[in-house]
């Protein structure tokens, strides 16, 4: 096969099963670079239904590659992502429908207010040593209490948000007659995204993070400030998830809390990166095609209403038990021990 | 300024009122978290599951008083959560944390998920007649069923905490919340201890669901605000503390009644999870010493 000769990626040392992340020595660039030519002329076979599930796709992997940056690569389980696209969404939404501001603009806005945010709570919570369930809990908190706030604030609209107009279609102000742009979007953003965790992967500040995951202890023994990095690496979190939120505002061309803020929405952004594979590349990509891939297929069944939602938490509860660390790492393993055999 | 006064007295009962039904919620979670380990999300979603089963049970043919089907409520959901831990939790055990709260966040999810395909999202209520009736006490009032709730979910986590004091089980989940492995070396099977724990911590939130159900609009996704709740009254009461989640239901129910009456009902979760991110930062060990007993 075409990947094997283009890939190098076995660890150096065989035997040594090192996280994906780190034995990712060498990228096989032309299997890559065939999926994003597939990507790229996807549109011009598919149909504007198969649009909306390439958008899903991209975006649901695209929100999970931003959580995997906090959760996956320093180990902080956080619970606030769902408030971080929410908020992203809402900024876009409020500064284009009162001051007509484009939505490109309104987007570096709430991803700047998300960071400030995450800023916030990120100092706080690791100033205060919350690690592990204590974090989830203070994220969760902080989540619920943004998403109570927003839902009786009547300048967004409370309960039931905010409705952006239709108007003449342009790039200025993000609406378009055909889905395909925003496919190319999300398209975009996802390989901006690939190319950040690439970056963390094999950085200084990516070592550093996975030092803080697997002991935060040993990290500070080996003299890694702990709350620094783990704060740098919320806020990069939180400025990456934003602007999905203020895309997605604009293709549904609505922003409301039961779809853009609480629980629920957090537990869908952080899916497919724990089905996938959290602390690597290519796992949130790979779970979300798995996850919307499901989905798709029971929505043609049309069984009940629930029943998506129940097989996503039946993948959630079978991949914690079958494959505890993840699709994706658990592949790549299996594949490097063949090839070391031979 | 009179009015004033009885409106915020009747806060006071108000909350208190809730705050029992809290405290037994948060008995059972952190008595999950000081055996098990295990920070439940699913927690809130089987006191829904308590709501239900009591709707069930009411609109059965043969339809039981909500009151009397405690008695074959309690033992459905003492199987049910047997059966959770020995099919499913077990296996989690000595998964890292991240594995365990994803674990009990899909738990959240697949029950929810469970209800609404089996009751469909429409709010639903159990209707006794005659409930709704007030017992006036000068200027201030309780309804009825809320008195209920209060009184038997206080009742409930009495016996809960004496069965943990007083008896052999009881014993031997505080020696397997203290030190799992010494535990087993004196003779206390692990595996049945767990799952005895698990149980009985199921029954009672689920007991707790079957209380609120003649005055809670039940929904599939319901849970969620007493999953806040019964954070914020574990991490007050300090985790693992019985007594102390006691205290920290009342205390949360307190807050919540305090709160709304003060900026509105919408509001109220939003005091909840603020007293969970203020006693996190400020107080991390909670009101209470004392971690490690039971």
């Amino acid at each position: 096969m075409q990947k094997v000769e283009s890939s190098s990626s076995a660890p150096s040392e065989p035997g040594i099963t090192l996280p994906a992340s780190i034995s990712g020595k060498g990228t096989p660039w032309i299997f890559l670079g065939l999926i994003a030519l597939a990507a790229i002329l996807a549109p011009t076979v598919l149909g504007r239904y198969g649009m909306t599930i390439g958008i899903t796709l991209l975006y649901s992997a695209y929100l999970a590659s931003a959580w995997n940056v906090v959760a996956g690569y320093a180990g902080q389980l956080s619970l606030a992502h769902g408030a971080f696209f929410g908020v992203g969404a809402y900024a876009s939404v409020y500064f284009y429908t009162q001051w007509g501001i484009s939505p490109w603009i309104g987007m570096v806005f709430g991803a700047l207010i998300s960071g400030a945010i995450a800023a916030g709570l990120g100092a706080v919570s690791f100033r205060y040593k919350l690690t592990g369930a204590y974090f989830a809990i203070a994220t969760l908190a902080f989540a619920e209490i943004l998403r109570v706030l927003i839902n009786s604030s009547q300048y967004l609209g409370q309960g039931s948000g905010l409705v952006i107009n239709l108007q003449e279609p342009g790039w200025w102000i993000m609406q378009f007659n055909d889905p395909k742009y925003f496919y190319f979007i999300f398209l975009t953003m996802m390989i901006g995204i690939l190319f950040v965790m690439r970056w963390l992967s094999r950085s200084r500040f990516g070592y550093r993070l996975a030092a803080i995951r697997e002991s935060e202890i040993v990290a500070e023994s080996l003299g890694i400030n702990p709350r620094r990095e783990k704060l740098l690496a919320f806020v990069l979190s939180a400025i990456l998830v934003a602007p999905a939120g203020s895309v997605y505002s604009q293709f549904l061309l609505f922003v409301d809390p039961p779809t853009f803020l609480g629980l629920t929405v957090a537990v869908a952004i952080i899916l497919p990166a724990l089905v996938g594979g959290t602390g690597t590349i290519l796992g949130p990509l790979i779970g979300a095609v798995v996850l919307v891939g499901v989905t798709e297929l029971l929505s043609h069944f049309a069984l009940r209403p629930g029943i998506s939602l129940f097989a996503y938490g039946m993948i959630l509860i079978l991949s914690v038990l079958l494959m505890p660390r993840g699709i994706w790492p658990t592949l790549h393993d299996a594949w490097v021990r063949r090839r070391a055999k031979k | 300024m009179g009015y004033d006064i009885y409106y915020w007295l009747q806060a006071v009962v108000n909350g208190l009122m809730n705050g029992g039904v809290y405290a037994l919620i948060a008995v059972s979670m952190t008595l999950v978290f000081g055996v098990l380990r295990l920070v439940n999300f699913a927690h809130g979603a089987l006191v829904t599951v308590g709501m239900y089963l009591s709707l069930t049970l009411f609109e059965a043919p043969f339809g039981i008083n909500p009151y009397l089907a405690l008695i074959p409520g309690l033992a459905l959901l003492f199987g049910f959560g047997w059966v959770l831990y020995v099919g499913l939790l077990d296996r989690i055990m000595k998964a890292p944390l991240l594995m365990q709260l994803t674990f009990t966040l899909g738990l959240l999810v697949v029950l929810e998920a469970s209800m609404e395909m089996i009751w469909h999202n429409d709010p639903r209520r159990v209707r006794i007649v005659g409930m709704a009736s007030r017992i006036e006490f000068g200027e201030l009032y309780v309804s009825q069923s809320r008195l209920i709730a209060f009184v038997a979910a206080l009742v409930l986590a009495g016996l809960f905490w004496a069965m943990l004091r007083y008896t052999w089980r009881g014993a031997a989940i505080s020696a397997a919340a203290q030190n799992p492995d010494a535990a087993q070396l004196v003779g206390i099977p692990r595996r049945s201890t767990l799952a005895f724990t698990f149980a009985i911590a199921t029954a009672a939130t689920g007991a707790a669901g079957m209380l609120l159900a003649p005055f809670v609009t039940m929904f599939p996704y319901v849970g969620h605000s007493f999953l806040g709740a019964a954070f914020a009254a574990m991490v007050i009461g300090t985790e693992g503390n019985i007594l102390g989640a006691l205290v920290g239901g009342i205390l949360v129910g307190l807050a919540e009644a305090l709160g709304a009456t003060w900026m509105g009902d919408n509001y109220k979760d939003a005091f909840v999870f603020g007293m969970v991110l203020i006693m996190l930062i400020l107080r991390p060990e909670g009101l209470f010493r004392a971690k490690s007993g039971v």
